[in-house]
């Protein structure tokens, strides 16, 4: 592996964790909020 | 220490497409939130409050044992009955050579064995780490909304994650192994890169839906989803009887625009998109072919290809293939190999047809 790849990876992470923590920001709050109305 | 940086001819994202990811991704936070709009809505109108009864285990014994058993042994046994299947139908052709055979294994066993465990150890040991207190809070959803909300979330985040590899030109590489087989079927279902398969955003997600409490809802959609991926790889079209009887088209016209099919699925392995079948920038579409439909990446043209895999495959090693970056394939001028190309293909996701091909004929 060289720097560039590991650079690489380290991008294809932060997009994978950004995709699956905005959904469930959504969720979250979302669902929190509905027991409260 | 990492070996000296040996750099890839890059290839830019185009400003246009970079535009449609950012307007559909928009859109999107709209589509997560609407079954929490509907079922807030339904709530607030019914006036009901489950989350002030204690929470009920649905009860649906049959089911539960169906789909748990699909989630351990039931599916990889029913992958490995229609894949004999397959392979006693002559399906695979001569093209399963003995490295893409190595790979299509490597791959469908390694993800049994890399993934349950990485998936195990993130929803019993790290979840109450990142998430204290929070174990079971959503269990008061209804199944039937709690369906509705689990399918959105993973089929959705699932769809973004495959469109993004596609389209964004550093990503590619990383998907390109399950895009090399020159044929269809069970075999090559489960043949993604290692780098690819660990980091699926979907599986982390609904991992942490489980543990909020939505564990038979995610049990049943895994289930669900599985059986229609499935499907939607094999190389035998379960939907060409659809196509070829009047009466049927009705039924047709709404499940290839709700759910993958074969037709569809297999558009997006052509290795062509010049014989107006094959789509192979489009039609990213897992379970539901319906983020398609909406965010216009989809064709619907109702015909198979002719020919599948890339143009420019270069039958790079198994080992290559199924663990790049961390191995390089030998083979000069390889999007695998040291200082390869990002991509080799210069076409980039050009737009779809405004109407579906087959209206047209």
């Amino acid at each position: 592996m060289t720097s560039h790849d590991i650079i690489l990876l380290g991008k294809k992470i932060i997009i994978g964790i950004v995709l699956a923590v905005v959904p469930f920001l959504i969720f979250f709050f979302g669902l929190k909020f509905i027991q409260h109305i | 220490m990492p070996k000296r940086s040996v750099r890839p001819t890059r290839v830019p994202l185009r400003p246009e497409t970079a535009q449609k990811i950012l307007r559909d991704g928009t859109i999107s936070l709209f589509l997560y939130a609407l079954p929490l709009l509907l079922m807030g809505a339904w709530l607030y109108i019914t006036g009901d409050k489950p989350w002030l009864r204690p929470p009920v285990k649905p009860s649906i014994p049959v089911l539960k044992t169906v789909f748990e058993n699909l989630s351990s042994w039931g599916l990889p046994v029913l992958t490995l009955g229609v894949g004999v299947a397959e392979f006693l139908l002559g399906l695979y052709d001569k093209r399963w050579t003995r490295n893409e055979k190595i790979l299509d294994l490597v791959c469908f066993f390694g993800s049994k064995v890399i993934i349950r465990p990485t998936v195990v150890y993130f929803t019993l040991w790290l979840l109450p780490v990142l998430l204290p207190g929070l174990k079971g809070v959503f269990a008061w959803i209804p199944l039937g909304w709690g369906f509705l909300i689990i399918a959105v979330a993973d089929d959705l985040t699932q769809y973004w994650y495959h469109r993004l590899h596609h389209q964004v030109p550093f990503l590619w590489r990383f998907h390109r192994t399950h895009h090399s087989a020159p044929y269809m079927g069970m075999a090559m279902a489960s043949r993604q890169n290692i780098i690819y398969t660990i980091f699926f955003s979907q599986i982390y997600l609904t991992a942490a839906m489980t543990y909020l409490g939505l564990g038979y809802a995610a049990l049943l959609v895994t289930g669900v989803k599985s059986l229609i991926t499935l499907a939607a790889h094999s190389s035998i079209a379960w939907d060409k009887p659809l196509y070829s009887r009047r009466w049927l088209h009705p039924l047709a016209w709404v499940l290839e625009r709700l759910i993958s099919t074969p037709a569809t699925h297999h558009a997006h392995h052509a290795a062509s998109n010049d014989d107006g079948v094959g789509h192979y920038k489009g039609n990213f579409g897992n379970m539901f072919f319906i983020w398609d439909v909406l965010f216009g990446t989809g064709i619907i043209t109702r015909r198979y290809p002719k020919a599948y895999g890339l143009e420019y495959y270069q039958g790079e090693e198994w080992y290559a293939q199924f663990l790049w970056p961390i191995f390089k394939s030998r083979k000069k001028g390889s999007e695998l190999s040291a200082g390869g190309p990002e991509v080799s293909d210069e076409v980039t996701d050009e737009a779809p047809p405004k109407k579906y091909l087959y209206d047209l004929q």
